[in-house]
């Protein structure tokens, strides 16, 4: 039923900002309802299996349908067999809606806030100039049973509402369309109350059954959390969709499409353009300015002459020296400074040096990057250091040859790479990052769960030099991740969150106490088979600055590791210990006399804490700004008001799960 | 034994003379050289014209505009935070662009001065202004037409 298994063809690019009126429009209702009157006696069973009557099935009916599937997530609270905060919970009607709360049977994202950028393990964008106001942090794409021409989508918020940013909808013609984005006004004051969010859609005719909703989590208090996605439109009539999806109907789209006006597809026409000398990019911009430059200006200048008025000087952009025009297009965004390369000949040839795409992330980019778009780039380059395909190709746009072309021919240099979520990534892919890629400090490979894992045998062996991996949603063979422990000793930041049950979590924090000591951050959300023993070899981590154990010894008793773990890693500023239930009492008393440098403290589900331990923790860790005290049962009503106190006194966030009054 | 003064002359293209204050003027890259070259020394004579600072290729006029902004930036608290100065720079070059009423060429060469003075914080203001302006246009002709730019018959296909 999804979209993946309509054959190939077609796929032009655009960007989400263009007319209203797509491709799709050419379809023209009335005169397909005409024909068919004309045409067919037959009645109702030629329109496909449903039973339904004729007069439905030519004109299309309105209907809302709920989500049938979900086909991908940046990331989610709960893990994959759980029922618990996971993705599948946006399937089908909403659980809890209108009720408000937190609760399990709701989809839930992994962060909230400004807390994650503010932590030890916070990453600085690549070229984050091409991202928009408010960048995404977080998506979901799901699909529903019956394509409609949409018009409304309405997402049911049932705690923490106004993280949602933008909503896209993916057309039968293989395009994505920005259906909706947000302002900075959309999401200020959104009261703390459920709400069926169904923003103003841009009108439009395309025929979609896949939703894309982007989050922003930096207004958010807590966790925001989705009961349910509804798409309401139009249907199409059977017939309306074979003729569509039929060649002919593809052709017709596609015409339209190839004469977009996007800047990716212009430029990809201009490009047929190309100076002829095959030397490097330098030296035809050296000869350019020496032979052809002042000619050029000149030509251009006696006809600007006859146009300029009252300018008493008669400098333009084009006057400005090279270098100086380099750094103003190094401040441009990847599609501006493609704009700009069809501005002029000289534009182009400044626009295309190489030292403008030494930091390159198409992330921003992820509807529009595809195969072409990539072997272009290969072109330009030359000096790539750092290199984002984050979120592409989620579709097919772009091939796992393509790629593989691409890194080799520019992958030698890369000293960070980020593939997050990028659906087109395969065992040789991998391989090919692990035999090129040598130079690597960085690798982000999150959410890239196959099976068989993509991260096998010994593909990453080459990589020695790295100070990040970031393997969050990813699965991966525990051997491989042991070995490029050993291998890697300047490791600082690791990521395993969601590994899943294969991988012995004991094993790695040995491996990690003997091999990595240089370690800063480590996130082992929700991992499996961590004991007492695992969280003391920790303890050997000595410049750990960041700890997210969140979920992992469960009931486990924790004997003094946690003392020693505090005791040897003094650096510490974020500590999650999310429902570990094995925390004593004299646990939290450490937790206060040696969390000197405690900034973000996560104790949420921690059974026997009362509100001494609480006022003992913020009077010692001074530097203290967020404590998430949700679910502790064991505090009564009135423990909650002085929390709330405290939390003005010491000024320290303080997350509780009496919602009901505004903090 | 030198002698610091506490005003730097400086004159511009265009025969001005300027008297800037040292703080001030220790904005600029290109002074640094010069106190160290020209002023290391007592002149014995008393030629002043040897210790007035040319410009050659900065108009008064321009030099106005960048010693305004030069004064506005020692005004103010400068930000530990990198993000922080480099959006003072920004905010300060915008209104004096702004108060000026400055056109684009003066933009230009008001960029071109700060290359030519060494005066890093004006010249990413400046350029990141012009960025601004050219990531605000919609379309390729948009460009062209805001600054006036010529277009190649063979960019066109």
């Amino acid at each position: 039923m999804s979209l993946l298994a309509l054959g190939g063809g077609g796929g032009g690019t655009e960007d989400g900002s263009s007319s209203d009126t797509e491709p799709d429009a050419l379809i023209d209702f009335t005169t397909m309802l005409m024909e068919r009157k004309h045409e067919c006696t037959g009645g109702w069973f030629s329109c496909g299996s449903k039973l339904q009557s004729q007069a439905h099935e030519d004109h299309g009916y309105y209907l809302g349908q709920y989500v049938l599937g979900v086909l991908d997530f940046s990331s989610q609270y709960g893990i994959d067999y759980s029922i618990s905060y996971t993705a599948s919970n946006v399937i089908g009607r909403p659980a809890k809606f209108p009720a408000y709360g937190d609760y399990p049977e709701t989809f839930t994202m992994r962060t909230y806030g400004d807390w994650w950028q503010q932590a030890p393990s916070a990453t600085q964008e690549i070229q984050a100039q091409n991202l928009p106001a408010l960048p995404t942090h977080d998506f979901i794409v799901v699909y529903f049973e019956k394509f409609v021409v949409p018009t409304e989508v309405a997402i049911f918020e049932t705690f923490n509402p106004g993280g949602v940013v933008r909503i896209w909808a993916y057309s039968i013609t293989k395009r994505w369309s920005c259906l909706w984005e947000a302002t900075g006004s959309d999401l200020n004051h959104v009261p703390r109350d459920s709400r069926r969010f169904a923003p103003p859609l841009r009108k439009t005719n395309i025929i979609t059954k896949t939703l894309r909703i982007e989050f922003n989590h930096s207004r958010l208090n807590y966790y925001t959390e989705i009961d349910a996605i509804m798409l309401c439109g139009r249907t199409v009539p059977m017939r309306c969709m074979h003729q569509l999806l039929s060649p002919a109907g593809k052709r017709l789209a596609n015409t339209r499409e190839e004469s977009g006006n996007g800047p990716i597809s212009c430029k990809l026409r201009t490009l047929k353009f190309q100076p002829s000398c095959q030397g490097n990019d330098a030296v035809k911009l050296h000869e350019f300015i020496n032979n052809d430059l002042s000619k050029f200006l000149m030509d251009s200048r006696v006809e600007s002459e006859q146009q300029k008025n009252n300018s008493t000087t008669r400098i333009c952009l084009t006057d400005l020296p090279c270098e100086i025009l380099l750094k103003i297009l190094s401040y441009l965004d990847l599609k501006s400074l493609f704009r700009m390369g069809q501005v002029s000949r000289l534009f182009y040839d400044i626009s295309t040096q190489p030292l403008l795409y030494c930091d390159l992330s198409l992330k921003a980019y992820w509807q529009l990057a595809d195969s072409e778009l990539l072997c272009t780039l290969a072109r330009r380059a030359t000096m790539l250091r750092k290199l984002d395909l984050s979120w592409c190709g989620g579709f097919g746009e772009i091939s796992p040859t393509e790629f593989k072309k691409f890194l080799t021919q520019r992958g030698d240099n890369l000293t960070h790479l980020r593939l997050n979520s990028c659906k087109f990534l395969n065992a040789t892919c991998i391989e090919t990052v692990g035999i090129v890629c040598d130079n690597l400090i960085e690798l982000s490979l999150r959410n890239c769960t196959t099976n068989p894992p993509l991260l096998n045998f010994s593909c990453l062996a080459n990589l020695k030099n790295l100070e990040r991996l970031d393997l969050f949603q990813t699965a991966f063979e525990s051997e491989l991740l042991l070995s490029m422990l050993e291998s890697n000793r300047k490791l600082k930041h690791l990521n395993l969150a969601f590994c899943g049950v294969s991988v012995n979590m004991d094993n790695v924090a040995t491996h990690l106490g003997t091999y990595n000591t240089q370690l800063v951050s480590l996130d082992m959300w929700k991992a499996h088979f961590l004991s007492a023993r695992g969280l003391q070899s920790l303890s050997r981590c000595q410049q750990l600055e960041e700890l997210d154990l969140g979920w992992c010894m469960r009931e486990a008793t924790l004997g003094d590791s946690l003392y020693q773990l505090l005791y040897n890693c003094p650096k510490l500023k974020k500590l999650f210990l999310s429902a570990m239930r094995g925390i004593t009492e004299r646990d939290l008393m450490h937790i206060a006399t040696l969390g000197k440098n405690l900034e973000q403290l996560d104790l949420m589900g921690i059974l026997n804490i009362t509100h001494e331990r609480v006022y003992d923790i913020l009077v010692h860790c001074s530097k203290l700004k967020l404590l998430d005290l949700c679910f502790c049962d064991n505090f009564m009503d009135s423990d909650f008001d002085l929390i709330a106190d405290w939390s003005r006194l010491f000024n320290v966030d303080i997350k509780n799960s009496r919602i009901y009054n505004s903090s | 034994m030198s002698h610091q003064p506490e005003v730097l002359e400086m004159r511009t293209s265009d025969g001005v003379l300027f008297n800037v204050s040292l703080k001030l003027a220790q904005q600029m890259g290109l002074t640094h050289n010069w106190l160290q070259t020209e002023h290391g020394e007592l002149r014995s004579s008393d030629d002043d014209d040897a210790n007035i600072m040319p410009l050659d290729r900065v108009s008064s006029e321009i030099f106005k505009l960048v010693l305004s902004w030069c004064h506005a930036i020692q005004g103010i608290q400068r930000s530990a935070d990198e993000k922080t100065r480099l959006q003072q720079d920004r905010d300060v070059f915008d209104n004096i662009i702004r108060e000026s009423n400055a056109s684009d060429a003066t933009i230009f060469e008001l960029i071109m001065a700060a290359d030519y003075l060494n005066i890093e914080g004006l010249l990413e203001a400046g350029t990141q202004h012009v960025a601004d302006v050219i990531n605000s246009c919609d379309s390729v002709e948009a460009i062209r037409a805001r600054f006036n730019i010529m277009c190649d018959s063979e960019m066109d296909n």
